[in-house]
Protein backbone atom coordinates (compact mmCIF):
# COMPACT_ATOMS: atom_id res chain seq x y z
CA UNK A 1 0.00 0.00 0.00
CA UNK A 2 1.28 3.24 -1.07
CA UNK A 3 0.76 7.05 0.34
CA UNK A 4 -2.08 6.87 -2.44
CA UNK A 5 -4.11 4.15 -1.13
CA UNK A 6 -3.36 6.19 2.50
CA UNK A 7 -5.07 8.91 0.88
CA UNK A 8 -7.69 6.94 -0.31
CA UNK A 9 -8.55 5.44 2.87
CA UNK A 10 -8.67 8.45 4.64
CA UNK A 11 -10.58 10.01 2.02
CA UNK A 12 -13.24 6.99 2.88
CA UNK A 13 -13.66 7.83 6.44
CA UNK A 14 -13.87 11.50 5.18
CA UNK A 15 -16.37 10.67 2.73
CA UNK A 16 -18.38 8.74 5.33
CA UNK A 17 -18.12 11.40 7.91
CA UNK A 18 -19.45 13.91 5.71
CA UNK A 19 -16.55 15.84 5.03
CA UNK A 20 -14.88 14.43 2.20
CA UNK A 21 -13.18 17.19 0.07
CA UNK A 22 -13.56 17.63 -3.60
CA UNK A 23 -10.15 17.69 -4.43
CA UNK A 24 -9.62 14.64 -2.72
CA UNK A 25 -12.22 12.88 -4.14
CA UNK A 26 -10.98 13.46 -7.89
CA UNK A 27 -7.54 12.04 -6.52
CA UNK A 28 -9.41 8.85 -4.92
CA UNK A 29 -11.19 8.30 -8.03
CA UNK A 30 -8.62 8.63 -10.35
CA UNK A 31 -6.38 6.32 -8.03
CA UNK A 32 -9.31 3.60 -8.37
CA UNK A 33 -8.86 3.64 -11.93
CA UNK A 34 -5.29 1.65 -11.71
CA UNK A 35 -5.62 -0.02 -7.63
CA UNK A 36 -8.13 -2.50 -7.94
CA UNK A 37 -8.31 -2.55 -3.93
CA UNK A 38 -9.16 1.17 -3.41
CA UNK A 39 -11.41 0.77 -6.21
CA UNK A 40 -13.60 -1.68 -4.31
CA UNK A 41 -13.01 0.35 -1.18
CA UNK A 42 -14.77 3.10 -2.94
CA UNK A 43 -17.78 1.08 -4.00
CA UNK A 44 -18.11 -0.48 -0.82
CA UNK A 45 -18.12 3.19 0.98
CA UNK A 46 -20.83 3.96 -1.42
CA UNK A 47 -22.54 1.38 -1.16
CA UNK A 48 -23.00 1.18 2.51
CA UNK A 49 -23.64 5.14 2.44
CA UNK A 50 -26.52 4.29 0.00
CA UNK A 51 -27.70 1.37 1.98
CA UNK A 52 -28.15 3.61 5.19
CA UNK A 53 -29.44 6.11 3.59
CA UNK A 54 -31.92 4.15 1.71
CA UNK A 55 -32.62 2.15 5.64
CA UNK A 56 -33.18 5.80 7.31
CA UNK A 57 -35.40 6.64 4.53
CA UNK A 58 -37.82 3.64 4.85
CA UNK A 59 -37.73 4.07 8.70
CA UNK A 60 -38.46 7.90 8.45
CA UNK A 61 -41.45 7.05 5.91
CA UNK A 62 -42.53 4.23 9.11
CA UNK A 63 -42.59 6.98 11.72
CA UNK A 64 -43.56 9.91 9.30
CA UNK A 65 -42.73 12.95 8.99
CA UNK A 66 -45.09 14.70 12.16
CA UNK A 67 -47.72 13.45 14.49
CA UNK A 68 -50.64 11.88 13.32
CA UNK A 69 -52.43 14.51 15.81
CA UNK A 70 -51.48 17.72 16.90
CA UNK A 71 -48.88 17.97 19.71
CA UNK A 72 -51.12 20.23 21.14
CA UNK A 73 -53.46 16.99 22.69
CA UNK A 74 -50.85 14.88 24.27
CA UNK A 75 -48.06 17.44 25.19
CA UNK A 76 -49.23 18.88 28.56
CA UNK A 77 -51.50 15.50 29.29
CA UNK A 78 -49.03 12.89 27.80
CA UNK A 79 -52.72 10.89 27.09
CA UNK A 80 -51.40 8.64 24.72
CA UNK A 81 -53.15 5.18 23.99
CA UNK A 82 -49.86 3.90 25.78
CA UNK A 83 -50.17 6.24 29.03
CA UNK A 84 -54.44 5.84 29.01
CA UNK A 85 -53.02 2.20 28.83
CA UNK A 86 -51.08 2.31 32.04
CA UNK A 87 -53.50 5.07 33.60
CA UNK A 88 -56.15 2.43 33.10
CA UNK A 89 -54.01 -0.23 34.23
CA UNK A 90 -53.51 1.59 37.79
CA UNK A 91 -57.50 2.67 37.92
CA UNK A 92 -58.25 -0.92 37.46
CA UNK A 93 -55.84 -1.84 40.31
CA UNK A 94 -57.08 0.67 42.80
CA UNK A 95 -60.60 -0.09 41.76
CA UNK A 96 -59.94 -3.88 42.33
CA UNK A 97 -58.05 -2.79 45.77
CA UNK A 98 -60.81 -0.85 46.82
CA UNK A 99 -63.18 -3.55 46.41
CA UNK A 100 -61.28 -6.13 47.99
CA UNK A 101 -60.54 -4.09 51.10
CA UNK A 102 -64.48 -3.21 51.14
CA UNK A 103 -65.39 -6.70 51.06
CA UNK A 104 -62.56 -7.15 53.42
CA UNK A 105 -64.33 -4.41 55.92
CA UNK A 106 -67.32 -5.92 55.51
CA UNK A 107 -66.69 -9.36 56.30
CA UNK A 108 -64.58 -8.34 59.67
CA UNK A 109 -67.89 -5.92 60.65
CA UNK A 110 -70.27 -9.03 59.82
CA UNK A 111 -68.08 -11.14 62.02
CA UNK A 112 -67.12 -8.92 64.82
CA UNK A 113 -71.14 -7.99 64.99
CA UNK A 114 -71.86 -11.96 64.78
CA UNK A 115 -69.49 -12.22 67.83
CA UNK A 116 -71.08 -9.60 69.31
CA UNK A 117 -74.61 -10.86 69.54
CA UNK A 118 -73.33 -14.43 69.93
CA UNK A 119 -71.41 -13.06 72.88
CA UNK A 120 -74.83 -10.89 74.17
CA UNK A 121 -76.94 -14.93 73.48
CA UNK A 122 -74.80 -16.77 75.41
CA UNK A 123 -74.90 -13.87 78.27
CA UNK A 124 -77.42 -16.06 80.80
CA UNK A 125 -77.20 -13.18 83.04
CA UNK A 126 -77.88 -10.45 80.63
CA UNK A 127 -80.56 -12.25 79.13
CA UNK A 128 -82.02 -13.31 82.41
CA UNK A 129 -81.91 -9.64 83.40
CA UNK A 130 -83.45 -8.14 80.48
CA UNK A 131 -86.51 -11.21 80.57
CA UNK A 132 -87.12 -10.14 84.39
CA UNK A 133 -87.22 -6.36 83.43
CA UNK A 134 -89.69 -7.22 80.57
CA UNK A 135 -91.92 -9.55 82.97
CA UNK A 136 -92.12 -7.63 85.81
CA UNK A 137 -92.77 -4.10 83.48
CA UNK A 138 -95.83 -6.51 81.76
CA UNK A 139 -97.20 -7.70 84.66
CA UNK A 140 -98.33 -4.07 86.10
CA UNK A 141 -99.96 -3.51 82.80
CA UNK A 142 -102.31 -6.05 84.00
CA UNK A 143 -105.60 -4.31 84.82
CA UNK A 144 -106.83 -7.39 87.43
CA UNK A 145 -104.09 -8.91 88.75
CA UNK A 146 -106.34 -10.73 91.25
CA UNK A 147 -108.24 -12.81 88.30
CA UNK A 148 -105.02 -14.94 87.88
CA UNK A 149 -105.30 -17.63 89.44
CA UNK A 150 -102.22 -20.00 87.94
CA UNK A 151 -99.47 -19.66 86.09
CA UNK A 152 -100.70 -20.66 83.23
CA UNK A 153 -103.26 -17.77 83.19
CA UNK A 154 -100.18 -15.77 83.82
CA UNK A 155 -98.16 -17.03 80.94
CA UNK A 156 -101.24 -16.48 78.86
CA UNK A 157 -101.75 -12.64 79.76
CA UNK A 158 -98.04 -11.87 79.52
CA UNK A 159 -97.13 -13.56 76.38
CA UNK A 160 -98.60 -11.05 73.88
CA UNK A 161 -96.74 -8.20 75.95
CA UNK A 162 -93.67 -9.96 75.72
CA UNK A 163 -93.37 -10.68 72.43
CA UNK A 164 -93.94 -6.90 71.58
CA UNK A 165 -91.07 -6.12 73.56
CA UNK A 166 -88.85 -8.70 73.05
CA UNK A 167 -87.00 -10.68 69.98
CA UNK A 168 -87.79 -13.69 69.34
CA UNK A 169 -84.69 -15.44 71.11
CA UNK A 170 -85.10 -13.12 73.80
CA UNK A 171 -88.46 -14.67 74.54
CA UNK A 172 -88.52 -17.23 78.05
CA UNK A 173 -89.06 -20.34 77.38
CA UNK A 174 -92.29 -21.64 78.40
CA UNK A 175 -93.07 -25.23 79.65
CA UNK A 176 -95.56 -27.18 81.45
CA UNK A 177 -97.72 -23.32 81.67
CA UNK A 178 -94.63 -21.48 82.86
CA UNK A 179 -92.00 -19.33 82.07
CA UNK A 180 -88.41 -20.56 82.67
CA UNK A 181 -85.50 -18.54 82.94
CA UNK A 182 -82.01 -19.03 80.37
CA UNK A 183 -80.90 -22.09 83.05
CA UNK A 184 -84.44 -23.65 82.15
CA UNK A 185 -86.18 -22.74 86.30
CA UNK A 186 -88.90 -21.48 86.44
CA UNK A 187 -89.05 -17.73 87.43
CA UNK A 188 -90.25 -16.95 90.99
CA UNK A 189 -92.77 -13.96 91.37
CA UNK A 190 -92.88 -11.64 94.42
CA UNK A 191 -93.88 -8.68 95.59
CA UNK A 192 -91.22 -5.67 96.28
CA UNK A 193 -91.69 -4.51 99.73
CA UNK A 194 -90.78 -0.87 99.21
CA UNK A 195 -92.84 -0.25 95.74
CA UNK A 196 -95.58 -2.68 96.44
CA UNK A 197 -94.89 -3.88 92.72
CA UNK A 198 -95.15 -7.55 91.47
CA UNK A 199 -91.73 -8.48 90.06
CA UNK A 200 -90.49 -11.81 88.95
CA UNK A 201 -86.97 -12.87 89.29
CA UNK A 202 -84.58 -15.53 88.21
CA UNK A 203 -82.75 -18.51 90.90
CA UNK A 204 -79.82 -17.32 88.89
CA UNK A 205 -77.04 -20.10 87.73
CA UNK A 206 -76.88 -22.07 91.27
CA UNK A 207 -80.45 -22.52 90.86
CA UNK A 208 -81.28 -22.04 94.61
CA UNK A 209 -84.24 -19.05 95.11
CA UNK A 210 -81.98 -16.71 97.68
CA UNK A 211 -84.93 -14.63 97.44
CA UNK A 212 -83.23 -11.66 95.76
CA UNK A 213 -79.62 -12.22 96.58
CA UNK A 214 -76.39 -13.90 95.73
CA UNK A 215 -76.74 -15.14 91.99
CA UNK A 216 -80.54 -14.47 91.73
CA UNK A 217 -81.30 -11.90 89.22
CA UNK A 218 -84.05 -9.46 89.85
CA UNK A 219 -85.33 -6.32 88.01
CA UNK A 220 -83.02 -3.44 87.55
CA UNK A 221 -85.50 -1.07 88.64
CA UNK B 1 -35.21 31.48 8.78
CA UNK B 2 -36.23 29.24 10.86
CA UNK B 3 -36.06 30.19 14.78
CA UNK B 4 -33.52 28.20 16.62
CA UNK B 5 -33.87 25.39 19.17
CA UNK B 6 -32.81 27.63 22.06
CA UNK B 7 -35.52 30.34 21.06
CA UNK B 8 -38.12 27.95 20.62
CA UNK B 9 -37.43 26.42 24.11
CA UNK B 10 -37.56 29.86 25.88
CA UNK B 11 -40.93 30.91 24.09
CA UNK B 12 -42.24 27.43 25.10
CA UNK B 13 -41.86 28.07 28.57
CA UNK B 14 -43.79 31.32 28.86
CA UNK B 15 -46.09 29.24 27.18
CA UNK B 16 -46.27 29.71 23.59
CA UNK B 17 -47.95 26.50 22.62
CA UNK B 18 -47.20 27.38 18.26
CA UNK B 19 -43.41 27.30 20.30
CA UNK B 20 -43.32 23.75 21.63
CA UNK B 21 -45.67 22.58 18.57
CA UNK B 22 -42.96 23.75 15.88
CA UNK B 23 -40.23 22.33 18.40
CA UNK B 24 -41.92 18.94 18.95
CA UNK B 25 -42.51 18.76 14.95
CA UNK B 26 -39.20 19.65 14.42
CA UNK B 27 -37.82 16.47 16.34
CA UNK B 28 -40.84 13.99 15.15
CA UNK B 29 -38.82 12.44 12.59
CA UNK B 30 -35.12 12.21 14.43
CA UNK B 31 -36.61 10.80 17.64
CA UNK B 32 -39.09 8.47 16.02
CA UNK B 33 -36.69 6.74 13.89
CA UNK B 34 -34.21 7.22 16.99
CA UNK B 35 -36.89 4.68 18.99
CA UNK B 36 -37.76 3.14 16.02
CA UNK B 37 -34.58 1.30 15.47
CA UNK B 38 -34.86 0.53 19.06
CA UNK B 39 -37.95 -1.17 19.48
CA UNK B 40 -38.80 -2.24 15.86
CA UNK B 41 -41.94 -2.27 14.00
CA UNK B 42 -43.55 -4.30 16.78
CA UNK B 43 -43.50 -1.58 19.20
CA UNK B 44 -45.86 0.82 19.80
CA UNK B 45 -43.18 3.11 19.12
CA UNK B 46 -45.89 6.08 18.52
CA UNK B 47 -47.33 6.29 21.69
CA UNK B 48 -43.94 5.97 23.27
CA UNK B 49 -42.64 9.02 21.12
CA UNK B 50 -45.84 10.74 22.17
CA UNK B 51 -45.27 10.13 25.99
CA UNK B 52 -41.55 11.03 25.41
CA UNK B 53 -42.44 14.37 23.94
CA UNK B 54 -45.35 15.37 26.70
CA UNK B 55 -42.43 14.30 29.41
CA UNK B 56 -39.78 16.18 27.78
CA UNK B 57 -42.50 19.75 27.57
CA UNK B 58 -43.49 18.96 31.10
CA UNK B 59 -39.86 19.02 31.96
CA UNK B 60 -39.14 21.80 29.78
CA UNK B 61 -37.95 24.52 33.07
CA UNK B 62 -35.53 22.24 34.30
CA UNK B 63 -33.52 22.34 30.58
CA UNK B 64 -30.40 24.70 32.27
CA UNK B 65 -29.16 25.32 28.04
CA UNK B 66 -31.97 26.03 25.82
CA UNK B 67 -29.77 25.36 22.71
CA UNK B 68 -28.93 21.73 23.75
CA UNK B 69 -32.70 21.04 23.96
CA UNK B 70 -31.87 18.27 20.53
CA UNK B 71 -29.31 16.23 23.03
CA UNK B 72 -31.29 16.33 26.07
CA UNK B 73 -34.32 15.02 24.26
CA UNK B 74 -31.93 11.98 23.10
CA UNK B 75 -31.55 11.02 25.97
CA UNK B 76 -35.13 11.07 27.28
CA UNK B 77 -35.62 9.23 24.45
CA UNK B 78 -32.50 6.83 24.94
CA UNK B 79 -33.69 6.66 28.70
CA UNK B 80 -37.82 5.78 28.06
CA UNK B 81 -36.33 3.36 25.07
CA UNK B 82 -34.76 1.32 27.66
CA UNK B 83 -37.63 1.38 30.40
CA UNK B 84 -40.01 -0.49 27.47
CA UNK B 85 -37.00 -2.94 26.77
CA UNK B 86 -36.59 -3.73 30.28
CA UNK B 87 -40.67 -3.90 30.77
CA UNK B 88 -40.46 -6.53 27.57
CA UNK B 89 -37.73 -8.86 28.88
CA UNK B 90 -40.06 -8.92 32.41
CA UNK B 91 -42.78 -9.93 30.14
CA UNK B 92 -42.82 -13.36 28.75
CA UNK B 93 -44.20 -12.82 25.40
CA UNK B 94 -42.12 -9.70 24.82
CA UNK B 95 -41.86 -9.15 21.50
CA UNK B 96 -40.58 -11.85 18.22
CA UNK B 97 -39.70 -11.65 14.81
CA UNK B 98 -43.01 -12.70 14.04
CA UNK B 99 -44.44 -9.18 15.23
CA UNK B 100 -42.88 -7.74 12.36
CA UNK B 101 -45.08 -5.65 10.35
CA UNK B 102 -46.59 -6.94 7.24
CA UNK B 103 -46.16 -3.91 5.45
CA UNK B 104 -42.11 -3.72 6.35
CA UNK B 105 -41.51 -7.28 5.13
CA UNK B 106 -43.32 -6.59 1.99
CA UNK B 107 -41.83 -3.10 1.32
CA UNK B 108 -41.11 -2.45 -2.22
CA UNK B 109 -38.18 -3.67 -3.70
CA UNK B 110 -37.86 -1.71 -6.41
CA UNK B 111 -37.73 1.64 -4.99
CA UNK B 112 -35.25 1.90 -2.48
CA UNK B 113 -33.20 -1.34 -3.29
CA UNK B 114 -34.58 -2.75 0.27
CA UNK B 115 -36.66 -5.58 0.64
CA UNK B 116 -37.86 -6.36 4.26
CA UNK B 117 -35.18 -8.80 5.24
CA UNK B 118 -32.58 -6.25 4.44
CA UNK B 119 -34.25 -3.11 6.68
CA UNK B 120 -34.89 -5.37 9.01
CA UNK B 121 -31.21 -6.16 9.21
CA UNK B 122 -29.78 -2.70 8.90
CA UNK B 123 -32.36 -1.63 11.86
CA UNK B 124 -31.09 -4.07 13.91
CA UNK B 125 -27.81 -3.47 13.62
CA UNK B 126 -28.08 0.49 14.33
CA UNK B 127 -30.57 -0.38 17.40
CA UNK B 128 -27.65 -2.58 18.56
CA UNK B 129 -25.00 0.45 18.75
CA UNK B 130 -24.57 1.97 22.07
CA UNK B 131 -26.82 5.13 21.94
CA UNK B 132 -24.32 7.90 21.37
CA UNK B 133 -23.32 5.92 18.01
CA UNK B 134 -26.43 5.92 16.98
CA UNK B 135 -27.18 9.61 17.44
CA UNK B 136 -24.71 10.38 15.20
CA UNK B 137 -24.96 8.02 12.82
CA UNK B 138 -28.64 9.21 12.39
CA UNK B 139 -28.21 12.42 12.36
CA UNK B 140 -25.24 11.67 9.35
CA UNK B 141 -27.24 9.33 7.72
CA UNK B 142 -31.17 10.70 8.10
CA UNK B 143 -30.27 14.05 8.97
CA UNK B 144 -27.65 14.69 6.58
CA UNK B 145 -25.21 16.27 9.13
CA UNK B 146 -21.15 16.01 8.76
CA UNK B 147 -19.07 15.25 11.43
CA UNK B 148 -18.48 19.03 12.70
CA UNK B 149 -22.44 20.11 12.16
CA UNK B 150 -22.97 16.80 14.58
CA UNK B 151 -20.29 18.23 16.73
CA UNK B 152 -21.63 21.56 17.16
CA UNK B 153 -25.52 20.01 17.61
CA UNK B 154 -24.16 17.86 20.77
CA UNK B 155 -21.84 20.67 21.86
CA UNK B 156 -18.97 18.02 21.99
CA UNK B 157 -15.54 18.09 20.06
CA UNK B 158 -15.25 17.86 16.41
CA UNK B 159 -12.42 15.21 16.38
CA UNK B 160 -14.71 13.22 18.90
CA UNK B 161 -17.43 12.45 17.01
CA UNK B 162 -15.71 11.80 13.65
CA UNK B 163 -13.60 8.84 15.66
CA UNK B 164 -17.53 7.86 17.07
CA UNK B 165 -18.70 7.81 13.53
CA UNK B 166 -15.54 6.12 12.33
CA UNK B 167 -15.80 3.43 14.90
CA UNK B 168 -20.08 3.32 14.25
CA UNK B 169 -19.18 2.58 10.47
CA UNK B 170 -16.76 -0.40 10.87
CA UNK B 171 -19.10 -2.13 13.29
CA UNK B 172 -22.21 -1.60 11.01
CA UNK B 173 -20.02 -2.17 7.83
CA UNK B 174 -18.83 -5.54 9.93
CA UNK B 175 -22.71 -6.37 10.43
CA UNK B 176 -23.76 -5.55 7.12
CA UNK B 177 -21.63 -6.85 4.43
CA UNK B 178 -23.73 -9.03 3.30
CA UNK B 179 -26.17 -6.77 2.68
CA UNK B 180 -24.18 -4.02 0.17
Amino acid sequence: MDWQCDRTEDLVDNYLAGEADDADWDFAVKHAEECPECRQKLDDATSYESLMKSAMLAMAREVGTRPSKSPETFLSSGSSRRSARISMRRRNYTYIAIAAASVIIILVLFIAYGSLVKIKKSTPEELARLQVNTMSKAVALIRHPGKITNDRQLVALLEPKLAEKLKQDELPQVKEGKFLDPWEKPFRVMTDETSGRVIFYSVGPNGIDEGCKGDDVFPSN
Amino acid sequence: MSESDAELVKQARKGDRTASDRLFRRYWKQIGVFIYQKLGPRGDWEDLLQDIFAKAYRSLKQLRHPERFGPWLYTIAGSACMDVLRAQMRRPDGGSIDDVSESLLSAPADESKLNGETLEAVRTAIGDLPDNYRVVINLRFLEGMSAKDIADFLGEPAGTIRNRIFRANRMLEEKLKEYF
